[in-house]
């Protein structure tokens, strides 16, 4: 028997599920979230041996279970899939916040290139630039449009950053490649460290522009908008993979899940696994889940939001038979289109001798960047490629174990290991490549024919695997890295061109930047969801997330996925007050 | 298919027999590339580009190992 019916129920409480909660409720719409995991709170219980990273990091207390369900992988459409048995590459979270609680806060705003993508490219370069296969598109919404509710992001959350373009006056010292913002960051930016500093001067020497990274780390107490207070960093140096007990680095649990739960019209249910969305493949009725007990429940709604991890906003909507599934021999079809991750690489290291830094010391996203070769803020004629990514130099924290790192031909274990190790650990400085992923028309989503999850339904799969593009652009990027590390001047380096492995391996982490798999877009023939995410098909339905990405920008998502939750829960309000059709 | 079934296929799978310009057979060089195929590939880029095979217009670079994960990149 179904439950109660509500306004809107939303599947997934974490970034997107929190804020389209906080503005709906306040705006007086009962809303159901449902969570998949457990319902981590702020009390003592819930951070007590946070620092433990065999717990945190290592045995994945905050991540998906792939005991209970994971994701086949295969490199081309002639392999057969197989199953990821074990986290590696990628980290989706479970439990109350997503994955909004154990992130960086690195949260940057993408370029207003990215936006149009495909069109900028063509006009600069000519379609020939785009090589076959190649599948970028336009998104949609341009970066002016969205700049309101990335501004609204970042002031709820508090990102501490400098501005380098306000209202179209470029600003040294902050990122004078961004688009046009409306004003400052709420927060001023965190001191640059000692490591910070050798980047930053190596990179001026360059004639780049670096600048500090924006931060969802608070370098000093903020009260958002909301009325929300949270203090500031301790500089523990344990973000990545952990949550915050001091409430200084943003998440869901410390900013729009209590405003709307103060409310009183936000109900949350814990373990709370939905699988498909009941529909006449005209209007979502209601969402089916598996509640605690492990038993079917059915939640009736008049509008149903799909606010989960890229890969279940996906697997529902195919499950449910929502949106013409998309098949990669053809590129015909949309749901499962334009999957992208991140392209990772071409980084360098360098070891001082003598020379030690407070690496023990730092937060998730205190860093230098440089965004000289991200995007098309560079010339690429001759290159052989599309796109860039950013470059970083950050200092996140030293811990005990996945920290450890020694000079190239040190032994890896035993006695000359363990004195390398204490000759390195606080003399080692990284500069980092994170770059664009562009779509492709055989890289896809869609339900795995073979292997199933706990509850017996289909495990997502996935197509992927690097392509020429990216590896020409990482061994330009490991080029750029290089040259800096040189004038950084270590007296040990390690880099130069860089490369991708043969195939996509999915045994290291790399990057929780999965993205696409239900793209936004003006053409319904190409994206599953409008400007507002809301469901070309079904209107009753919005799928919000990483999930909407065309193809996937050299930076952090989280920004976006920030603004796009805002601009859905705006939709989300117009499309209730009117009763029917397209926002 | 059942759990046997699954098992032999998985099996098979892991295996798989490489195609030629199956980029593992260079892990650690460089390579070029023209519609798919492998047309040449050498350990240095230099020796690469001054390979009477290589065209312009190839898509060269290197092939390199797994990531070793000590750079990481974060959510």
């Amino acid at each position: 028997m179904a439950l109660k019916k509500v306004d809107v129920v939303i599947v997934g409480v974490g970034w997107v599920g929190g804020i389209i909660a906080s503005e709906l409720t306040r705006a007086g719409l009962h809303v159901v979230g449902l969570e998949r995991g457990r319902l981590r709170g702020r009390g003592t219980a819930d951070f007590q041996d946070d620092h433990d990273e065999l717990r945190y990091a290592i045995r994945n207390e905050l991540f998906q279970n792939t005991a209970n369900e994971t994701w086949t992988l295969r490199h081309n459409l002639g392999e057969a899939a197989l199953p990821i048995r074990q986290l590696g590459s990628f980290l989706p979270g479970t439990g109350l916040g997503g994955a909004g609680v154990h992130w960086n806060g690195q949260t940057w705003r993408f370029h207003p290139r990215d936006f149009t993508a495909y069109t900028s490219t063509v006009d600069r370069y000519g379609k020939s630039a785009i090589p076959a296969g190649m599948q970028i598109q336009d998104w949609g919404v341009t970066y002016d449009e969205l700049e309101p509710y990335y501004d609204k992001f970042e002031y709820m959350a508090g990102i501490a950053g400098k501005a380098g373009n306000i209202k179209g006056q470029i600003i040294q010292g902050g990122n004078v490649f961004e688009g046009p913002r409306s004003r400052e960051y709420p927060v001023r930016a965190q001191q640059t460290t000692e490591l910070g500093a050798l980047f930053q001067k190596a990179a001026q020497q360059l004639g780049y522009h670096p600048f500090p990274g924006p931060s969802a780390n608070l370098p000093v107490q903020y009260k958002n908008p909301d009325g929300i207070t949270r203090g500031q960093c301790t500089y523990c140096g344990f973000c990545e993979r952990f949550g915050c007990e001091v409430g200084a680095k943003a998440d869901p649990t410390t900013t729009v899940i209590p405003v709307a739960l103060k409310t009183g019209r936000f109900e949350i249910r814990g373990y709370s696994n939905a699988y498909a969305i009941k529909n006449d493949g005209k209007h979502g009725q209601s969402v089916l889940y598996f509640d605690a007990a492990g038993k079917i429940q059915e939640q009736p709604a008049d509008i149903i939001v799909m606010a989960a991890y890229v890969f279940n906003n996906v697997r529902t909507l195919l499950m449910s038979k929502l949106g013409q599934p998309y098949d990669p021999a053809t590129g015909q079809g949309v749901v499962g289109r334009n999957y992208c991750y991140q392209t990772g690489g071409g980084g360098a290291s360098g070891w001082f001798t003598g020379r030690r830094f407070k690496r023990y010391m730092g937060s998730g996203a205190l860093q230098t960047a440089i965004d000289d070769f991200n995007a098309d803020n560079f010339d690429h004629s001759g290159l052989g490629f599309i796109g860039g990514g950013s470059i970083t130099s950050g200092s996140t924290g030293a811990r005990p174990i996945q920290s450890l790192t020694t000079p190239p031909g040190t032994a890896p274990f035993g006695r000359d290991w363990k004195v390398a190790i204490q000759k390195y650990y606080a003399s080692v400085i990284s500069v980092g490549f994170q770059g664009e992923s562009p779509a492709y028309q055989t890289h896809a989503l869609d339900l795995d024919p073979n292997y199933r999850d706990q509850y017996g339904n289909p495990l997502v799969r996935i197509t992927f695997d690097w392509e020429a593009n990216e590896r020409k652009m990482i061994a330009f990027a490991g080029t750029k890295t290089l040259e800096i590390m040189k004038a950084i001047n270590p007296d040990i380096i390690s880099g130069g061109p860089g490369s991708l492995p043969a195939h996509y391996d999915t045994s290291t982490y790399q990057s929780t930047h999965n993205t696409g798999g239900a793209p936004m877009g003006a053409d319904p023939g190409t994206s599953v969801v409008n400007s507002y995410l809301q469901m070309w098909d079904v209107p009753n339905v919005f799928v919000v997330g990483a999930c909407n990405f065309p193809q996937n920008a050299g930076f952090n998502p989280t920004g976006t996925v920030g603004a796009l939750a805002y601009r859905a829960a705006e939709g989300i309000l117009k499309f209730h007050k009117s009763g029917a059709g397209l926002v | 298919m059942n759990d046997d079934e699954l098992e032999v296929a998985e099996e098979e799978a892991v295996e798989p027999e490489l195609g030629p310009d199956d980029l593992e057979h260079y892990t650690g060089e460089w390579v070029a590339m023209r519609e798919g195929r492998v047309v040449a590939h050498h350990p240095g880029e230099e020796e690469l580009r001054a390979d009477p095979r290589v065209q312009e217009g190839d898509d060269i670079f290197p092939v390199g190992e797994p990531p070793s994960g000590f750079y990481l990149i974060n959510v």
